[in-house]
């Protein structure tokens, strides 16, 4: 069938909600489904084919972190121009509550309109100041998809109405056979963290903190730390403990992240909430590294209550320092947390996620035709520049 | 059971064992590789029919391609992975979880996971290749304890030791023969109870082998690993092991384990028998042409080979732990 996507997110920039419809959209290609997503670039030069840009997008804080949207006359005129000449079967608004494209693509248009709902907003103040308009959109929405209970939870306490569960998805393909960085993760231990690690609730603090306790017993222990924002906010707040034993990336490509994953002994999720689902817990479950994560309720989730990756109470460095210890000193458990945290990450591989979406198109547009038979799947196209 | 008197020569060779094995535990493992080296390159110069054999199994493996004294040169390197093997083999109570779960570079063990979470039964099948006992002890480590089979040997206080070595590292250890139909009935009640079983799959020990096409030749190759999945229900799951030497004294361990081999939708038992065993057989010569020089494969086992051998000297007593 002919679905597009809206993805309400600058693309150029690394975040959960992007990198899903990119996922989706190659899954669903991949599936012979004809796929257009709609989204704000910066660089519109070196997009795939199946992308249309509206053009740059500006910066909105948005549930704690800074989002890149466009809204305004002229994202709206794309928007109804790229609907007009799609000629969609279904339309596929990811976080329509943000004011965006997704929530302009809602308003225009008259069809099946299903709808991903993504974030679990803690301030329902946000919302409920948006709710007059949000609810114009939302009553158009035929279909809606919660990736996570508490993405659910938000949806159905603060805007009504329910969401059938269809959880992220992780490539499996793209995070097996990966090799760790040389001399990583090395005989003295190796912690992980990914994230935007300025901000507070990716918890690097309590990870900074866990860590200097260990520090001080274990004379290899390192820390291998990737993702974007200042550097100098990690210098400046490091323990003392802590100098010389920390490798800071900065923002990786997709191929880096997957060996930074594989390059420690335990991967840590401190976060300490906010989150609605956490991806990165089953990137680093699909690339065999144990999980180590805070008892938030979506990586509860996730882990199946500790079975394939293991918890520590939320904010509790001790906690933290304590389950860290212990995996770092049985090499045995670490191997049977990566056996367990495999085999539940391909539960989530994109091949099994994607199915079950499209069996959401199907129910909300039951004429559109499957997919032609003998048609040839074309090449997924590679990356998301 | 009622066992044949044991022979002068067989207390020797026990005795021999145990003496030398207690010193190959005692003395620091930096000390003997050298030796276990040596003796490898020593039995690859005498060149004998094991190693004779060995080249020409790896030239199956390699193809008429590769020059003599190339193929020679990896027979050389197989010889010491062998010796590595058994070097190991003895060492192997010793290491702790630290060696054993620390030094293993593993792909693919997350596809018993499933099936063994459900309560269904998996077969693990592998050639003999790399250090399958280390494996067996890494398994059973991080919590996948199994079942498998070991080939009687003479004498029987050998026998013994081997199996006790293997049960100290977490295995449950049946006898091939001798056990009789217990064996049989004990493989498909712990399959059928959701268990673990690995066999060594390449080499068909007793007559009730299946012909496959090998590296482009006929083979025979055991049925049970197939016939034990099909009568159960359980997942049929290839592996492959092998060393590498990346990783300081000693290097490490290496395998994956690959995803199930599915039985044909139709045809009769011994048709899908046939089916899967040539899929496991294709997917051993997968892992073989890539990592050849830890195959330990000193016996015939292609038709060709195996034919000529029966009609030449019967072979001698055999010694080993498969």
């Amino acid at each position: 069938m002919k679905v597009g996507l809206v993805c309400p997110y600058t693309w150029d920039v690394p975040g959960g909600v992007q990198a899903h419809v990119h996922d989706l959209a190659i899954a669903l290609i991949a599936m012979g489904h004809e796929v257009s997503v709609i989204t704000p670039a910066d660089d519109e030069a070196s997009l795939p084919p199946y992308i249309v840009s509206t053009g740059r997008a500006v910066p909105v804080p948005y549930n704690g972190a800074v989002a890149r949207m466009a809204f305004g006359p002229l994202s709206a005129r794309r928007v109804r121009r790229w609907l007009r000449d799609g000629n969609f079967d279904v339309v596929h608004v990811h976080e329509p509550t943000t004011p965006s494209l997704s929530l302009l693509a809602s308003w225009s248009f008259d069809g099946p309109l299903v709808a991903t709902f993504h974030t679990a907003v803690q301030r329902a103040r946000t919302l409920a100041a948006a709710y007059p308009i949000l609810q114009t959109a939302l009553e158009k929405i035929s279909a809606r998809i919660a990736v996570s209970v508490s993405a659910r939870r938000t949806l159905v306490e603060h805007l009504g109405g329910d969401a059938v569960l269809i959880p992220n998805g992780v490539s499996m393909a793209a995070f097996a056979d990966v090799a760790p960085f040389p001399g990583w993760p090395g005989e003295g231990g190796a912690l992980g963290f990914l994230g935007r690690f300025e901000e507070a609730r990716k918890g690097l603090p309590v990870l900074l903190e866990a860590a200097a306790q260990l520090a001080v017993t274990r004379p290899g222990l390192r820390l291998l730390i990737a993702g974007p924002g200042d550097p100098d906010v990690v210098w400046r707040e490091l323990p003392p403990e802590l100098v010389g034993r920390v490798e800071l990336l900065g923002q990786v490509s997709d191929a880096d992240k997957a060996r930074m994953l594989r390059s420690v002994d335990v991967y840590v999720a401190p976060n300490t909430g906010g989150e609605s689902f956490g991806i990165v817990l089953l990137e680093a479950m699909a690339v065999g590294t144990p999980v180590l994560a805070s008892d938030l309720e979506a990586f509860r989730a996730v882990l199946g209550d500790g079975d394939s990756g293991r918890l520590f109470a939320n904010g509790d460095a001790a906690d933290l320092a304590a389950k860290a210890g212990h995996l770092l000193d049985d090499p045995a458990a670490r191997a049977s947390l990566a056996a367990l945290g495999r085999a539940t990450a391909r539960r989530y591989d994109w091949s099994v996620v994607a199915r079950e979406i499209v069996r959401v198109y199907e129910t909300v547009a039951p004429g559109a035709p499957p997919v032609a038979p003998g048609r040839r799947t074309p090449r997924a196209p590679l990356g998301r520049r | 059971m009622t066992d044949p008197p044991v022979s002068r020569r067989e207390r020797v060779l026990t005795m021999a064992f145990v003496a030398g094995s207690t010193v190959v535990r005692l003395v620091p493992e930096s000390l003997t590789r050298p030796v276990f080296r040596l003796a490898a390159d020593l039995v690859w110069r005498r060149h004998g029919p094991s190693v004779q054999q060995l080249e020409r199994n790896l030239r199956r493996v390699v193809g008429p391609s590769m020059p003599d004294a190339a193929l020679s040169a990896l027979a050389r390197k197989a010889m010491r992975s062998y010796a590595r093997y058994w070097l190991e083999f003895f060492r192997l109570p010793g290491y702790g979880p630290d060696r054993i779960v620390g030094r293993m570079r593993f792909e693919g063990e997350e596809n018993i996971v499933e099936p063994l979470a459900n309560g269904r039964g998996v077969v693990l099948a592998l050639p003999h290749s790399g250090n399958w006992d280390q494996a067996g002890a890494w398994l059973a480590k991080i919590g996948f304890p199994f079942t498998t089979v070991a080939e009687r040997l003479r004498p029987a206080a050998l026998f013994d030791r081997f199996v006790a070595t293997r049960e100290k590292v977490g295995m449950e250890v049946l006898p091939l023969t001798g056990g009789g139909r217990d064996t049989f009935a004990t493989l498909l009640k712990r399959l059928r109870a959701g268990r673990l079983l690995c066999l060594v799959a390449d080499r068909d020990i007793g007559d009730s082998g299946v012909e496959v096409s090998f590296f482009g030749e006929v083979a025979t190759m055991p049925a049970g690993p197939a016939s034990l999945a099909l009568a159960t229900g359980a997942a049929l799951m290839p592996a492959y092991l092998w060393y590498s030497d990346d990783g300081g004294p000693g290097g490490t361990w290496c395998g994956w384990i690959k995803g199930e081999i599915m039985p044909p939708p139709t045809g009769d038992r011994r048709t899908k028998v046939a089916a899967m065993t040539q899929e496991l057989a294709d997917i051993f010569a997968a892992g073989i042409a890539e990592h050849p020089q830890d195959w330990h494969m000193l016996q015939p086992m292609w038709l060709a080979d195996v034919r000529a051998a029966a009609t030449a000297e019967p072979a001698g007593l055999k010694v080993g732990p498969e």
